[in-house]
């Protein structure tokens, strides 16, 4: 089954355009990543998808549905929630209203045991839940910030980066616990520079450069392509 | 002496913080120093003043009146001056609402005469002596709407829904919208909270003068400038505070030093705070600070 049905999308900023006709597709219950150099438009991807740019032209299907052009606010509530680039905690609000944002848009009585199934994923943060989120380290912040996108109960989880800037033992837990959720059931699109581990745990993966899809392949394949190695997995080679 | 200047003090700090925090609420969600507001202030106190003398309204309801028409004019605010203007140009906005200022202040002369009217006496004036203090039920009244006023809205921005989306879009509106917030609701629920308050303390302003003039929003817009900068920018309990400060220095330097130079204290407040904390006494809620 297909969760989320990307094609001919376009988009940028303002007359730039990043995104020239790229395509993806996301069979539900994977993990998908895209990896790609600096400046190569993933992020601008994630943004068009969770609905902060509006794509020039294209479609976006998810669970059947076209989303393109629809705003951020209503896009959440289908089930596809982001855990944004630098992880957007929100730093003067507490850990425990963070979680309650991420709940935004649900209206049912089970928000409070959700955040308590939070809490047991990341103890830390039910040690933490009434410091303000600022005061949270690196890694801590990033776990904040994926289950405030659980609070959400999404279908699909897009993750942008979430290994950047954080010690490996944080980098192990935050793909452990990408593993997890995939067992769980979640769909996850994740964006990596660590394309290495990234790939290790993709089903499938895209490499896009300069706004262009270039490759796809099982996360395997992928690892095992010449030109990835060279270019994306060149330092760590043997 | 003492005791009841420090009443004063908080009767005029009281008015000062109920506009502030109107400033500081939209600073904090557009980062848009929002010039009309101290018209809307204005339009309030009329709002009351014709609701007592022509609606035969109790004062409650003239306060409730008013608050219902600033929050519509916040509303009228948002769709004739900020939607409309470029958000990626900072200055857009700012100037716009100074048209929008230029263009209420002048209406209201046009409309309701360029005189000061006198505000009817809505509250029986009673004495109370408690110890040393002597306190009016005026008094009593006025520092009872803005003080419940004040702890409804704390209540509201820190434990609500709603509270929790404004300062979720305080902090980053792409985060905001992310979680599901609609950003350009939250910006207009913003305006007409920070409008409704400002009415009401046009309101309690024009019983406490007991006389309102179409140009009254010019220096309460002022003073509340200076409240937003002594809070911190953005920051709601700090233009609280700052608010009921700056009304005790005020009415304290009068009575001590001298009433000419009442506004030289607040002016040199603020270029003290300009000069050496510009984040104010308890600290900005900007981006910068990040």
């Amino acid at each position: 089954m297909t969760m989320l049905t990307i094609q001919g999308l376009r988009a940028g900023y303002g007359k730039i355009e990043v995104l020239h006709d790229v395509g993806v597709t996301i069979e539900r219950g994977q993990i998908v990543t895209l990896i790609g150099a600096n400046g190569a438009g993933k992020t601008t991807l994630l943004k068009t998808i969770s609905g902060l740019i509006r794509p020039t032209a294209g479609t976006i299907e998810f669970d059947s549905q076209n989303i393109a052009r629809r705003p951020p606010h209503k896009i959440v509530g289908l089930g596809l929630s982001q855990v944004p680039e630098g992880r957007a905690i929100l730093k003067r609000m507490t850990v425990l209203d963070n979680l309650r944002m991420g709940a935004f848009t649900r209206r049912d009585s089970e928000i409070g045991s959700d955040i308590d199934a939070v809490y047991r994923r990341f103890p830390i943060l039910g040690e933490r839940r009434d410091q303000m989120a600022a005061t949270l380290s690196g890694g801590e912040q990033q776990m904040l910030a994926i289950g405030r996108a659980l609070m959400a109960r999404p279908t699909l989880l897009l993750l942008d980066e979430p290994s950047l800037g954080l010690a490996p033992k944080f980098i192990t837990r935050i793909f452990l616990t990408l593993r997890e959720l995939q067992k769980e059931g979640k769909t996850i699109l994740l964006v990596e520079q660590n394309a290495r581990q990234a790939l290790q745990v993709a089903d499938r993966g895209y490499v896009m450069e300069r706004g262009k899809i270039v490759l796809s392949g099982s996360g395997q394949e992928l690892l095992n392509m010449p030109e990835v190695q060279r270019t994306y997995l060149g330092q760590h080679a043997a | 002496m003492l005791y009841q200047q420090l009443i004063n003090g908080l009767m005029l700090g009281a008015s000062y913080a109920l506009i502030a925090i109107g400033y500081t609420l939209i600073f904090g969600v557009l980062k848009l120093l929002y010039f009309a507001h101290g018209e809307v202030f204005m339009i309030g106190a009329f709002a009351g003043l014709y609701l007592v003398l022509y609606g035969g309204a109790n004062i409650y309801v003239a306060l409730l009146g008013a608050m219902i028409i600033c929050a519509l004019l916040g509303v009228i605010a948002v769709y004739v001056s900020v939607r409309p203007v470029a958000k990626d140009r900072p200055l857009a906005p700012l100037i716009s609402t100074i048209g929008l200022t230029i263009i209420l202040q002048n209406l209201a002369v046009y409309l309701l005469g360029g005189q000061q009217v006198a505000f009817p006496e809505a509250i029986k004036q009673e004495l109370y002596h408690i110890g040393p203090i002597t306190i009016s039920s005026v008094q009593i009244f006025i520092l009872g709407i803005a003080i419940s006023l004040m702890v409804v809205l704390w209540f509201f921005i820190e434990h609500t829904k709603m509270g929790r989306a404004i300062r979720a879009t305080a902090e980053n509106h792409e985060t905001a919208a992310l979680l599901g917030v609609d950003v350009n609701r939250v910006v207009l629920v913003t305006f007409m909270i920070g409008s409704g308050i400002a009415g009401v303390a046009g309101v309690l302003d024009g019983i406490k003068n007991s006389g309102i003039s179409p140009f009254m929003g010019l220096s309460a817009a002022v003073k509340g400038l200076i409240v937003m900068l002594l809070g911190g920018l953005g920051n709601v309990p700090g233009a609280m505070i700052a608010g009921l400060l700056l009304g005790l220095i005020e009415i304290l330097s009068a009575a001590y030093i001298g009433t000419t130079e009442r506004d030289f204290f607040s002016f040199a407040i603020l270029i003290l705070i300009l000069l050496y904390r510009p984040t104010g006494l308890f600290g900005a809620r900007t981006p910068e600070e990040r």
